[in-house]
């Protein structure tokens, strides 16, 4: 009975491995069939996109039913645009490409189609990726989407079209939202906008910083690529947050248009939208051009940074009051500068009201009042949206392993891996700035006495975010992290908080946080630990180097023991993109440990 | 729930080819939850790209309102509603890549723009719409 299933299972695959060979690659990654035991499975899940009864899983059948569908004349058709062809044009081109569409239709007589390619005038594609801004948790992973290029990239933003992928949204319940986002609970499609409302959304309301990749599509590739896009009006996809989010099906969309540039791999991962862009970059002859649009808060400091003693307290003032104060004693070059600053800090630091509020309040007057300044000088500003590029530097891979030896109380080997994304010691790159986002980290110890391995730690997320206060702003860095722990061979969830400032000395920050760390086993209270104190931080960045020492002295609340300090340090040296060496000594009251690990990214 | 969503939200994207001018207008408010329904909800939103299932956009439904029913366009009162915080900086400045891209829809590429800069308070005066600062735009143009 077994080795009859087994058989089965080996007949199965060498059927389906022969059928795969007859089937052309890009057919199968237009209609997003991916491989299973059993045969092939669309992604796409709305049954009217395909013309087959079984054409969700079997592409030959659902190649043969479009070609015999595609060749009902026009004039069975009330209305031209219901005509498959006219719905699905991208799948007709292509069938017509590889010589399978023996009658011939004008796909020009789809009225809705042919506007629609009109109204895009597309010139050229580019991957846009709005990166991380930790000031906002929403804004940490970055995103992806495409944008459709009028003319030269340069000068046609604002004129031209975005493609977005999202999640459609059916639940107002937060929790529902979460978990359904997770799960598959929604559907996600893409959707084509004005390429100025992403561009708003992102670079000025969320200030993100936009690098764009802009592909080296042919004008064939291009052709393709609007008429695919107009068959996405019925595609629909499980939406799954980790695995096949925005930065998927964007790779996914390039990849179906050219499939030789091997831009996607099936496999089973979460997908980082950064990994997605590496490709992009350092595969020969894919992107034809780099851009970067600096936030609007990286433009404003910018701007600020300019200034000098005495335009930069007429801005601080003018924001204070919300009121332009005076600037006879500034040449002209000089006010132009400060009413610059003050314009572009109030759009930064003010977007909901700048951008959302339905009615007049007093952050728009006072805009008013300083640009109504502004338009009376005559002299141009210094600006800067949007810069060309040679490069693309993403400092390192998001995924980490580490390994190193320990030596202290327990001596042994540490094995640790994280999934995503990157810490605050780590290579920045053009991406990453003060913050750490890290998640599912793993610890494991080898214990060289016991022998034997021990679970130390998963830690679900480490998100950390460093603001310096400076003259403006002042804004609060914090920290978190939570998780499961093994202390005392007990493994339970534990969640560390800490807020307060921060300030930026050149290379060094110095930051003071209250900081509360949490260890609760449920069912063994002798072993729950509720610490609260203070833990100065000291962050040292130099070229490759970087260090972070903490200092924390707490009072333990459970059990009321005073004066607990902790020491712990970490410093890092990047050998290259790839991997990191480092030195970690601790120390828990009388209790030190020093671990030395070396870190491979991938 | 998510089956009869997806017949809703196809049925209208490839039904609808134009759609006017949406009540929401064609600025941030129509296609950001921001300010509707509560801190977390917002922040899951913009963490998984949410957006409402009643957006129904697709490739064909009009781009959210910001097109001319008549020429399937971004028309340049959507466009002043989707830009209007950068373009009343760049009419201030006497130049810049917004009013330029305004200049493009309404095909005067070469316009003198310190007139615009000159006549800043008039276009931007308290209480004007998109389409109050588009018809003083025009009109001095």
């Amino acid at each position: 009975m077994g080795a009859n299933f087994f058989g089965l299972l080996i007949l199965l695959l060498l059927m389906n491995t022969a059928k795969a060979n007859e089937l052309p690659v890009q057919w199968l990654k237009l209609m997003r069939y991916n491989k299973t035991i059993f045969g092939y499975k669309s992604e796409v899940d709305y049954p009217k996109y395909f013309l087959a009864k079984d054409g969700q899983s079997n592409p030959q059948s659902e190649m043969n039913a479009s070609i015999e569908k595609f060749a009902t004349p026009f004039s069975q058709y009330k209305d031209i645009n219901q005509h498959p062809a006219c719905l699905m044009p991208g799948r007709y081109l292509y069938l017509d490409r590889i010589g399978k569409i023996k009658k011939k239709i004008d796909i020009n007589k789809c009225k809705d189609f042919k506007v629609f390619k009109e109204k895009l005038e597309l010139n050229s594609v580019s991957v846009i990726f709005s990166s991380y801004y930790i000031n906002k948790p929403a804004s940490a992973f970055g995103h992806t989407f495409l944008k459709l290029n009028k003319e030269d990239p340069m000068t046609s933003d604002l004129n031209s079209y975005g493609v977005d992928f999202s999640a459609k949204v059916t639940t107002k319940n937060p929790i529902a939202y979460g978990v359904m986002g997770i799960l598959g609970g929604f559907y996600g499609q893409f959707s084509l906008l004005p390429y100025f409302l992403k561009l708003r959304e992102y670079n000025d309301f969320e200030s993100r910083d936009l690098w764009e990749f802009e592909l080296n599509f042919e004008r064939e590739d291009l052709d393709l690529f609007v008429a695919h896009l107009w068959d996405m009006n019925l595609a629909l996809f499980d939406y799954y947050y980790f695995t096949e989010n925005c930065s998927y099906h964007v790779q996914r969309f390039v990849d179906a248009i050219r499939p030789d540039w091997n831009l996607w791999q099936e496999m089973y991962d979460i997908t980082i939208p950064i990994d997605t862009l590496i490709p992009l970059v350092e595969k020969s002859g894919v992107t034809k051009g780099i851009y970067f649009r600096p936030s609007l808060y990286k433009r404003t400091q910018m701007q600020l940074n300019e200034l000098n003693q005495s335009q930069k307290k007429i801005v601080k003032d003018s924001i204070d009051d919300l009121k332009l104060k005076e600037l006879n004693d500034l040449t002209e070059s000089e006010k132009i500068m400060t009413l610059d600053s003050i314009i572009d800090f109030i759009d930064y630091k003010f977007p909901q009201k700048m951008h959302l509020a339905t009615t007049n309040n007093e952050i728009k007057d006072f805009k008013r009042e300083v640009l109504g300044a502004r338009s009376q000088l005559s002299q141009s500003s210094i600006k800067i949206n949007k810069i060309k590029r040679q490069d693309f530097n993403h400092a390192h891979d998001s995924r980490k392993f580490r390994f190193g030896y320990r030596n202290g109380n327990q001596s042994g080997y540490e094995f640790k891996h994280r999934f995503a994304l990157h810490n605050i010691l780590e290579p920045q790159g053009d991406i990453y700035s003060n913050f750490s986002l890290e998640m599912g980290k793993t610890s494991l110890f080898y214990n060289q006495e016991l022998q034997k391995f021990i679970f130390e730690e998963f830690e679900v997320a480490h998100v950390e975010a460093l603001r310096p206060l400076n003259y403006l702003e002042k804004r609060i860095s914090w920290n978190f992290n939570f998780g499961l722990r093994n202390r005392y061979e007990i493994t339970a969830p534990y969640l560390n908080v800490g807020i307060g400032p921060s300030l930026q000395f050149q290379n060094h920050n110095f930051s003071l946080f209250a900081q509360s760390e949490n260890d609760h086993p449920f069912n063994e209270r002798r072993y729950q630990q509720s610490l609260l104190g203070l833990n100065f931080q000291w962050i040292f960045r130099y070229k490759k180097f970087a260090m972070k020492a903490n200092y924390k002295k707490f009072k333990e609340l459970v059990f009321g023991v005073n004066n607990i300090e902790i020491i712990t340090s970490d410093l890092s040296y990047a050998l290259d993109k790839s991997s990191q060496l480092a030195i970690s000594p601790t120390r828990l009251n009388n209790d030190s440990t020093t671990s030395a690990l070396i870190s491979f990214y991938y | 729930m998510k089956k009869l969503l997806a017949v809703a939200v196809l049925c209208l994207s490839t039904s609808s080819v134009f759609a006017a001018h949406g009540p929401a207008g064609c600025g941030l408010g129509s296609v950001l939850f921001e300010g509707k329904e509560g801190t977390m909800f917002n922040v899951l939103a913009a963490t998984f790209n949410g957006s409402s299932a009643n957006q129904t956009f697709g490739m064909s439904s009009g781009t959210l309102g910001c097109e001319d029913a008549a020429t399937a366009k971004v028309s340049s009162v959507s466009f002043i509603e989707g830009n209007e915080v950068a373009l009343s900086n760049d009419i201030a400045r006497g130049e810049g890549e917004t009013l330029t891209a305004y200049l493009n829809i309404v095909k005067k590429q070469n316009a003198n723009t310190k007139i615009l800069q000159k006549n800043f308070s008039v276009i931007f005066a308290k209480g004007n719409t998109a389409k109050d600062i588009d018809s003083k735009i025009k009109g001095l143009l």
